[in-house]
């Protein structure tokens, strides 16, 4: 599985999936080996997702071209909580 | 600087504040002592259900309205937002802040208010279009990397949505499509944002706009903003208004937030539950694997100190031994049964008397010669007596021959294409092929002409 081509929510599902087939007592030692494998890799990439992102905040507006652009604003005066 | 220079003329009038607003108030009242005035009831609110408080408007204009507790008492039914009425009374002034309203003594009602009534419709109609359908609603990612806000960008709306985002995610990515939420003109930009967001790929879209009367929120119930967030291929939340205020845009939506609070809760993952979720699973993914690991050593372990690992050989002598004393059992019992046989073997044999047996086998052949005897003259008589009577059907079998009658004279008829013999005129049809065989040939002829006749009956 490409791990790195799973959406959050794909990776999340997955992530609770391994946990629950871990949880089986039946597994097998080597399948067990290669779920914890994957579980690792998975919880690391939610990880990684979590905080791939940058805090932005930017306007979308049209300019005379007629072209859509971004530009960052300031509208965060009291957002001082965190 | 000499006051005086700006003193009034001697004998102009100078009013205070209290006696002009006196002296209009007096003014109106006589001119609009007792009227009547119909329009559409909007921001109702009634405290304490003493006194009556509503806007009347109707599509340009409106006019305040108070109704006091003596007179509200007499109202047969209840005022609330959207409905269309005929208000009796007076116009009055708020001498404190000159505004002029109607204090009112009835209403009637007229019928329902036509805002409301035409929201009523539309989402009748789009209802049953199928548009609300929950089964067609596009899902919210839970971890938009882009989230799109049409608001209005001088509103208190944006800044509400983006302390709640801080506080939720921290490191998340807002693109603001400023837009008006008010006012005629209101619906066609908001299509244009949603088309701008599109066209520009956020991963979700909120409509947001604070709280306001049924009127201020008339754009949300516009049609064809409706259709075009229906057909908007990005997922949106609308967070319009209060939490009791429900909007076209609310049904049509993907999904509806109570407040645009709310949609920015519901836009976003909470950042410390999930990273708290996933590292919970993470801790349990090593838990399990570790204990199974260690219980898994615990049974190598106890496999290692068994017997056969630790002293292999000694098992080996046992197996030995084990195999010797079922040896020498076997070898025993053998020898007992073959000496068990032959004393049975010397018992039955001394029982026996050769003298006796030797003359009852030569008496049993005489009989038995003489029965063989017997039976052969008996047997061949049978066989000639049967041939003669099977003479006798062989002949009248011969009778019957059929190549004896051909040779009489009669022929046979056979269906050429199904080869098989004709035996009646119902077999036949004009132009059949057919074959009729003679003693000493055949020949293939058709059939011209069929005659149901029987030659041999008269």
């Amino acid at each position: 599985m490409d791990i790195d081509k799973l959406t959050f929510e794909e990776a999340i599902a997955k992530l609770e999936e391994v946990v629950k087939n871990l949880e089986d007592e039946n597994i097998t030692l080597d399948n067990a080996m290669e779920k914890f494998e994957l579980g690792v890799k998975l919880s690391e990439y939610c990880l990684k997702k979590l905080n791939e992102a940058e805090k932005k905040i930017e306007e979308l507006t049209r300019n005379e071209k007629g072209q859509l652009e971004v530009n960052e604003i300031n509208l965060s005066e009291d957002n001082n909580d965190i | 600087m000499n006051p005086t220079e700006f003193d009034l003329p001697i004998g102009t009038k100078i009013y205070k504040v209290s006696d002009l607003n006196f002296e209009i108030r007096n003014e109106i009242e006589g001119v609009f002592s007792n009227i009547w005035v119909e329009g559409e009831i909007s921001n109702f609110a009634y405290p304490n259900k003493k006194h009556m408080y509503f806007s009347l408007v109707d599509e340009f204009s409106m006019i305040k309205v108070a109704m006091f507790e003596n007179n509200c008492k007499d109202l047969p039914f209840s005022i609330e937002n959207g409905i269309h009425v005929y208000v009796n009374g007076y116009v009055s002034i708020y001498d404190k802040r000159s505004e002029y309203q109607i204090i009112a003594y009835n209403i009637i009602p007229v019928k329902k208010g036509s805002l409301l009534l035409a929201f009523e419709q539309l989402k009748k109609k789009l209802q049953e279009l199928g548009m609300f359908d929950e089964s067609i609603k596009k899902n919210i990612p839970i971890l938009p990397s882009k989230i799109g806000v049409i608001t209005s960008k001088n509103g208190a709306v944006i800044k509400d949505i983006i302390k709640i985002l801080n506080k939720r995610y921290g490191n998340y990515h807002l693109i603001l499509r400023n837009s008006l939420v008010q006012g005629n003109d209101a619906p066609k930009e908001i299509i244009k944002a949603i088309d701008d967001l599109e066209e520009y790929k956020v991963d979700v879209i909120i409509i947001a706009r604070g709280g306001g009367s049924f009127e201020d929120l008339a754009p949300f119930n516009d049609e064809e903003l409706a259709m075009r967030i229906f057909k908007c291929k990005i997922p949106i939340i609308s967070g319009v208004g209060h939490q009791t205020d429900f909007t076209i845009c609310d049904f049509v939506a993907d999904k509806r937030a109570a407040t645009p609070t709310h949609a920015a809760e519901i836009v976003i993952l909470n950042k410390e539950e999930a990273l708290f979720k996933i590292n919970k699973n993470k801790e349990k993914i090593f838990n399990i694997i570790s204990s199974k690991i260690n219980m898994h050593k615990k049974e190598i372990k106890s496999l290692i100190s068994r017997k056969i690992f630790k002293y292999p050989k000694s098992l080996l002598n046992l197996m030995w031994q084990q195999y010797d004393n079922l040896n020498e059992d076997f070898k025993n019992s053998y020898i007992n049964l073959i000496k068990l046989k032959r004393n049975n073997f010397q018992l039955i044999k001394s029982k026996i008397n050769l003298k006796s047996i030797l003359e009852k086998i030569k008496r049993n052949k005489i009989i038995l010669n003489n029965n063989f005897l017997f039976l052969k003259n008996n047997y061949n008589a049978y066989i000639i007596f049967k041939k003669n009577i099977l003479n006798v059907i062989l002949e009248k079998i011969d009778s019957f021959n059929p190549i004896n009658i051909l040779k009489k004279g009669y022929s046979i008829v056979k269906n050429k294409k199904l080869n098989k013999t004709i035996r009646s005129i119902k077999e036949v049809d004009i132009n059949d092929e057919v074959l009729i065989l003679f003693i000493d040939g055949f020949a293939e002829s058709k059939i011209i002409a069929k005659n149901l006749k029987n030659m041999f009956l008269k």
